[in-house]
């Protein structure tokens, strides 16, 4: 069995002269939850677009369980749940007519597969409400009923938790990963609010302009951005060279020509104290540090942080 | 005439290409279940076949998916048990080895003649009580798990609950006393009546006032029985350590200890048990507890009408 | 396909267009019909009646407006709501869903005219006219509709490719109507030797659809009439031809409405 369930190559979507989607590859793992982060505009939607065959690329392809999505949509769509941008319902319908509609088109895995969806997301079944009168938080979980009604293997969110507010994004959130663990779907979300991501994602994918700047599992980008040694002197090139060879690790970062960062979190602070000194070297800051996701992603996106 | 002639050749027409076309509706959707059954033994159990509700194979479509929905069920559930099973081998070898080792360690210096005396004498006593410790262990780990696997039938018969409690009660005050626990005792004059089997109940009290002798470092324990609604609430209260919240949702699972060095005597198992014993007769138990402001443990059953 | 136009009906619940759609339906041609009861410029005859109604001055008008409007208003709501990415998402093509919105319309357009047809008679009758061959009229009703609903659709293709507000589009919608109506009016004036005119029976404007079902229409009804003059044979239009034209324009319409959605992006 393939473990990659979306796998995107080269995948770019050109819009006149701006390139909306640039150069993508995504690789989204089975019975993970992938967290696509990215600030407005920078392409998380039209990505997704791309995903579900929403939009043809101009360039690059899209690979889902293996096999390409282009000319076999029947097969594999149906396998796909999805949320892209603001819930699309017919207004003039209650949402359970709403849910019937499509549950007709598409077909259902049980006998009353809408009303479970409906009991999943807490809407009243046969309610004589119509979807113009719905709230922004039941038309959101309209639209997440929509995309759980067929038990797919996939669900592909864009900005799951836009227009909720706070119980209700912390509903979500329960939710989101309860059918990760316990049903075992894969999730692919996006959002541009990091900390969402960094409480539900297994994976990372920063997106920026269009372009796929990192993809990093949480874990691993944790540690990387997790806990290091700033140590300021006077000659980094000097500190860093005796880092090398008295202290036998090459785990640091040269910041600038005054500073670095040491991952080796195994050296002792008094130690590297003494060395610095006795290398002759002013030794200007030491102390352990501890970098938040939000430094890393202002450093990966260049710098203006999360709009 | 040749107008009711064309008609029904139109009719006619109709009805055989809807026969055809639903024909030909099954047999692609039989083909659509036979591509998604073989991904299915491929090991994929997430995958469904859907159908519309009306058409010819859509019985046979939802009986596919349950099926496949229930043995993935089934798997996840055993997944779990060999988990916990593993858990409890491991678990199993460290505090069984544990006293055990002491225990051998003592008597090795005992029958080496190491020590002498009062000193010899005490060694013996304390590997006395190890073995005890080790022996009481073991018979509570045999009780759960007789009680897991239901071979120990609860006899459940219509109890006075509070009459009950007041027995059990009155070999425990002795107790308190000696520990110099205060104690308070609130149980009504009148008559609560649950289905219950009394010496499971009797298990269910011992095991949480054991409890809180043995962890809560409380200067003081209340036992209430109280008629909430329609059921009979059971607490039992304690102005001790407490418990920390990230432990709270857990202290009812089988070998947790809240006191992670592991040490510290007990099984585990105490409060599990309890657990299991009140879900057995219909009750439900929980936990309330905030650090160093004690605890209330408190079990439900429902009220005998 | 039956999923589809089924799920398009059920998308019709509580929309007033459709309310529209049937008062028209019902109550335009009680008054038509009583007035050319009453003048004794048709001589009374249900049929002549029924000719002015259904292929001159009645449904001509009124069904490619009231079908416009219907139709441009079936094929917004998926774009209005963002339904249409739900939708695809199934996946639906937009081919299939186009089609289904088509023969929507065509349902309707035959609902209409025999609504119509069945006020008129009713009214007829109320009125103490004669009736006769109320089979033959019915099924004419049917036909006239099914004609009429596949010439509204070029005026359906045109709203959809110019993308406008609703409003836009239900002026388009009675623009196109009134061209129809035209059409047919220059066929009768072609025709017509009132005022001491002469009949041109080679007037292009006899060869245009809507000129065609108003050729078509009298003899069907009563093919027993005799054919005397040179004006009475260009009465005598065979069915397949009617049907014809009017399948190509639906065709050709379907086609570019077709082409035109798919190629809009969601």
């Amino acid at each position: 069995m393939n473990d990659l369930v979306i796998e995107t190559e080269h995948l770019t979507k050109q819009y006149g002269a701006h390139k909306s989607v640039a150069d993508v590859s995504l690789h989204v793992r089975r019975g993970r939850i992938y967290g696509l982060l990215g600030r407005n505009g920078a392409g998380k939607t039209t990505t997704m677009k791309l995903l579900l065959g929403l939009a043809r690329p101009t360039a690059g392809s899209v690979r889902l369980w293996g096999t390409p999505l282009a000319g076999n949509e029947r097969a594999l769509l149906p396998r796909i749940g999805s949320l892209i941008e603001a819930p699309g319902f017919y207004p003039n319908l209650t949402g359970t007519e709403n849910l019937h509609i499509f549950a007709a088109l598409r077909g259902v895995p049980g006998r009353h597969a809408v009303e479970d969806a409906l009991a999943l997301v807490g809407l009243p079944y046969k309610d004589k409400k119509l979807f113009a009168q719905y709230s922004m938080g039941m038309k959101q979980r309209l639209a997440i009923a929509l995309a759980v009604m067929h038990d797919p293997e996939l669900l592909i969110l864009d900005e799951p938790i836009n227009g909720l507010d706070p119980i209700g994004i912390a509903e979500m959130r329960r939710f989101i990963r309860q059918l990760c663990d316990e049903r075992g779907k894969t999730i692919l979300l996006s959002s541009h609010i990091l900390s969402e991501v960094a409480q539900l994602a297994d994976d990372i994918g920063i997106i920026d302009n269009g372009a796929l700047l990192e993809e990093e599992s949480l874990q691993a980008l944790e540690e990387k951005n997790g806990r290091y040694i700033r140590l300021g002197v006077s000659d980094a090139a000097r500190a860093a060279q005796m880092l090398e060879t008295e202290f036998g690790t090459d785990r640091f970062m040269v910041e600038n020509d005054r500073s670095l960062r040491i991952f080796d979190l195994s050296l002792q602070l008094p130690q590297l104290a003494d060395a610095v000194q006795k290398n002759g070297l002013a030794l200007t800051e030491l102390h352990l540090c501890e970098d938040t996701l939000e430094d890393y992603f202002k450093r990966v996106t260049g710098g203006e942080g999360i709009a | 005439m040749t107008g009711i002639v064309w008609a029904a050749l139109a009719a006619g027409a109709a009805a055989l290409g809807f026969a055809a076309y639903t024909v030909w509706r099954t047999r692609r959707k039989l083909a659509e279940m036979a591509q998604a059954v073989a991904d299915i033994r491929a090991g994929n159990g997430n995958r469904r076949i859907l159908a519309d509700e009306h058409e010819p194979a859509a019985p046979l479509v939802f009986a596919v998916n349950e099926i496949v929905l229930g043995y993935e069920a089934r798997i996840a559930a055993l997944q779990k048990a060999e988990e916990t099973n593993r858990q409890l081998m491991t678990s199993l070898s460290h505090d069984v080895r544990t006293p055990l080792t002491t225990l051998i360690g003592y008597l090795d210096a005992a029958h080496r003649g190491v020590l002498a005396g009062a000193d010899r004498d005490a060694s013996l006593e304390t590997a006395r009580r190890k073995a005890y410790e080790l022996k009481d262990y073991i018979n509570a780990l045999f009780d759960w798990f007789q009680l897991h696997s239901r071979e120990a039938a609860l006899r459940c018969e219509p109890v006075e609950a509070a009459e009950l409690t007041r027995e059990i009660l009155a070999d425990w005050v002795p107790l308190f006393e000696e520990q110099g626990l205060a104690y308070h005792i609130d149980i009504p004059d009148g008559p609560l009546t649950a289905r219950l089997d009394p010496d499971a109940y009797r298990r269910i009290l011992n095991n949480l006032l054991q409890n809180v002798l043995a962890h809560a470092n409380a200067a003081r324990v209340s036992v209430t029985l109280a008629q909430q609604g329609a059921a009979l609430a059971l607490h039992v209260a304690d102005d001790g350590a407490g418990i920390a919240p990230a432990d709270l949702p857990h202290v009812f699972e089988r070998l947790y200890k809240c006191d992670k060095s592991r040490g510290g005597g007990g099984t585990g198992l105490g409060l599990a048990i309890v657990r299991e014993l009140a879900g057995q007769m219909g009750g439900t138990v929980s936990v309330q507890s905030q650090p160093a402001q004690g605890a209330d443990f408190a079990v439900q059953f429902p009220l005998e009408k | 396909m039956l999923k589809l136009i089924g799920c398009e009906f059920a998308k019709l619940r509580r929309r007033r267009v459709l309310w529209l759609v049937a008062f028209a339906a019902c109550l335009f041609p009680v008054p038509v019909s009583l007035v050319t009861l009453r003048s004794g410029a048709t001589g009374g005859s249900f049929d002549s009646m029924l000719l002015i109604l259904m292929a001159w001055l009645g449904v001509p008008l009124m069904l490619p407006a009231l079908m416009g409007i219907v139709a441009s208003s079936l094929f917004r709501t998926e774009r209005a709501c963002g339904a249409l990415k739900n939708l695809y998402a199934i996946p639906v093509r937009w081919a299939r869903l186009a089609l289904a919105k088509i023969v929507v319309v065509l349902a309707l357009s035959v609902a209409f005219t025999a609504a119509t047809f069945m006020a008129a008679a009713l009214a007829t009758a109320a009125a103490g006219g004669a009736l006769h061959g109320f089979g033959l009229r019915l099924c004419a009703a049917v036909l006239v509709g099914l004609f009429y609903g596949a010439l509204s659709l070029p005026g359906v293709l045109l709203a959809i490719w110019l993308d406008r507000n609703a409003l836009f589009s239900n002026l388009l919608a009675v623009l196109y109507a009134v061209v129809l109506e035209t059409m047919v009016w220059s066929a009768v004036t072609a025709l017509s030797s009132s005022g001491g005119r002469v009949p041109n029976l080679n007037a292009p404007a006899l060869s245009s659809p809507p000129a065609l079902i108003f050729r078509w229409f009298p003899y069907f009804i009563d093919p027993a009439s005799a054919i005397q003059t040179e004006l009475d044979r260009l009465f005598f239009v065979p069915l397949w031809q009617v049907a014809l034209v009017c399948g190509v324009v639906a065709a050709a319409s379907t086609a570019l409405i077709v082409l035109v959605g798919s190629r809009r992006e969601v």
